[in-house]
């Protein structure tokens, strides 16, 4: 009887010597066989945003992450990468797309800034697209939050019976010939705060002094030699109606510790000179001192 | 006839000089003190420490004549006191406060009382003083919750706080206390007066309450009863001017100085 079942399923004998023989050639050619394997495959990619804060205020600039890497065995061909923001509010800078190389490995891409333009109730999302001759990828969105901008904080009168002057705000000064900046912060008559010199020996540092009555007193800090030398700035101050400032006028001593010199002398804020002397201080240097900043005659902080 | 020597001639003569100018006495290696004799029986003494300063001026009851002088004017303390001065005057300190009018100009803060008249208002602060006096040799601080009182006085300048309450120190710690030149005044009820001043190079001296204690401790040590004492304006404003012996104690810059104690000489006395 002819048996049917043996024509479908002819049995095919392997020698187990050819059977071994290709294993071992498989094995020997493996990476060979991978990138022939790849050959065939399309390129992948994943993309990721982030930034350090997502909470922002009206004006605050805010610096983006993104990250784009193979999921595939291939290379990414250059490519395009896009900031797309949800709202008008918040404004992707300098531009919203760029260029990108090859990527080979991960590509961490961080030209990217978001500005808060104004203030929205509304959450807005912000994500990254890459795309690469067909392929396009893009990333889970990151939220921001946009708040007012907090109101800036300029020297005014203390809404107190003795109406006293608050000279905390931001200041633009002179000293010697040398122009820089003033960050104050009062507390109750004690001044804080931050000195910026770009031109001076001395480019920046903290301040620490206090105001009393229309006069004020400030050390500015040198860091590195705190112990031994500081930058005494000493004066008065006037307020101009008719302009809407405050003005700081007086004098910067360069003193370094002498504790044999036990003269005082001279008249501090008004004589700008060595003449000026301190006790237990040597006067190096002096040089006139002022500041202007707006002044709020209404605002009620 | 004896023969003197130049040597011990000008030794002689050094130690006349010195002892005519102040009697010096270095107390510890950082600290040097003087003695000034003033008219009258009052008395200065000044202690200095390195970048601090303490004055003391005591002046006897009955022999003195206390005012309050309007100044208002901007400038340093020197030029602001020099011409208020005359020969008789034993001491010019600190007067009261200042604040700001809306147009940012300086304005004096407190009653003021002077010559028998109004010059500026009371505040209704509730706790500080006022001081008083008849321009005869009488002088008394009155608490802020008699202050209504001060109006029958000719000479009346309002201030806070009271630091010394019959000898005892009448404030309490306080955190925010920052370090400031200080003045104070005190009377004993026999009618002897203390000005006590702190001064430091860079403005910072003394705490209010450490200050308070200071005044207690010169008190005592000179074994005076202080009824009361009232701080006078610190900071820039915080000055004690001796004009006979040409002492200037104080912030040396430029301020507004809107009015200040004067003691003269009784001219009897």
């Amino acid at each position: 009887m002819f048996d049917f079942n043996k024509l479908l399923s002819p049995k095919i004998t392997i020698p187990a010597g050819l059977l071994a023989s290709g294993v071992t050639w498989c094995i020997a050619n493996a990476e060979t066989m991978k990138n022939v394997y790849t050959m065939f495959q399309s390129p992948d990619a994943e993309v990721k945003i982030d930034a350090d804060s997502k909470s922002l205020s009206v004006g605050d600039t805010q610096d983006l992450v993104i990250k784009i890497y193979p999921t595939a065995q291939h290379k990414l061909p250059p490519g395009t990468v896009t900031v797309t923001s949800s709202s008008n509010s918040l404004k992707v800078i300098p531009t919203a797309n760029a260029e990108v190389p090859e990527i080979t490995g991960s590509f961490l891409f961080k030209e990217f800034k978001v500005r808060a333009i104004s203030f929205t109730e509304t959450p807005i999302q912000v994500s990254a697209s890459y795309r690469t001759g067909d392929l396009e990828r893009i990333s889970t969105p990151i939220i921001f939050t946009i708040a007012p901008k907090p109101p800036t904080l300029k020297p005014h009168f203390e809404r107190t019976d003795t109406k006293r002057v608050v000279l905390a705000g931001d200041w633009e000064m002179v000293l010697g010939a040398n122009t820089g900046v003033l960050k104050l912060i009062q507390s109750e008559s004690k001044l804080t705060g931050s000195f910026e010199l770009p031109r001076h020996k001395w480019k920046n540092g903290k301040i620490s002094g206090s105001k009393d009555g229309n006069t004020f007193r400030m050390d500015f800090l040198i860091s590195s030699k705190s112990a031994q030398e500081r930058l005494w700035v000493v004066g008065d101050y006037a307020i101009e109606k008719d302009s809407g400032s405050i003005q700081m006028r007086g004098c910067a001593y360069h003193l370094r510790n002498a504790p044999s010199q036990n003269i005082e002398a001279g008249v501090q804020g008004v004589d700008c000179s060595t003449a000026v002397k301190f006790s237990t201080w040597k006067t190096l240097r002096a040089d006139t001192f002022m500041a202007t900043a707006s002044f709020d005659f209404g605002s009620d902080y | 006839m004896k023969r003197i020597s130049p040597a011990a001639l000008l030794i002689c003569l050094l130690s006349i000089a010195f002892a005519a100018q102040a009697q010096e006495q270095p107390t510890t290696k950082e600290c040097v003190e003087k003695n000034y004799l003033l008219a009258a029986g009052a008395e200065v003494a000044t202690r200095v420490c390195g970048e601090h300063q303490t004055v003391t001026a005591y002046i006897p009851a009955n022999i003195s004549a206390l005012s309050v002088q309007d100044i208002r004017k901007k400038g340093t303390a020197k030029q602001a006191y020099s011409s208020i001065a005359n020969k008789n005057t034993i001491l010019i300190a600190s007067g009261g406060f200042f604040g700001f009018r809306s147009d940012g100009v300086e304005k004096p803060i407190g009653l003021i009382r002077s010559s028998g008249k109004r010059l500026v208002k009371l505040m209704e602060w509730d706790h500080g003083g006022i001081l008083v006096s008849d321009r005869k040799g009488n002088v008394k601080i009155i608490p802020a919750q008699n202050r209504n009182q001060a109006g029958a006085w000719s000479e009346a300048i309002q201030s806070k706080p009271i630091i010394m309450h019959k000898g005892a120190i009448d404030i309490r710690k306080n955190p925010r206390d920052a370090e400031f030149n200080r003045v104070a005044i005190g009377y004993t009820l026999e009618g002897d007066m203390l000005v006590v001043g702190v001064f430091h190079s860079f403005s910072q001296a003394s705490t209010l309450y450490d200050f308070a204690q200071k005044f207690k401790e010169i008190a005592e040590n000179r074994g005076l009863k202080i009824h009361r004492a009232l701080a006078l304006d610190g900071g820039a404003g915080a000055q004690i001017h001796i004009p006979s012996k040409g002492l200037l104690f104080g912030d040396s810059g430029r301020s507004y100085f809107p009015n200040a104690i004067r003691i003269d000489r009784l001219a009897e006395k």
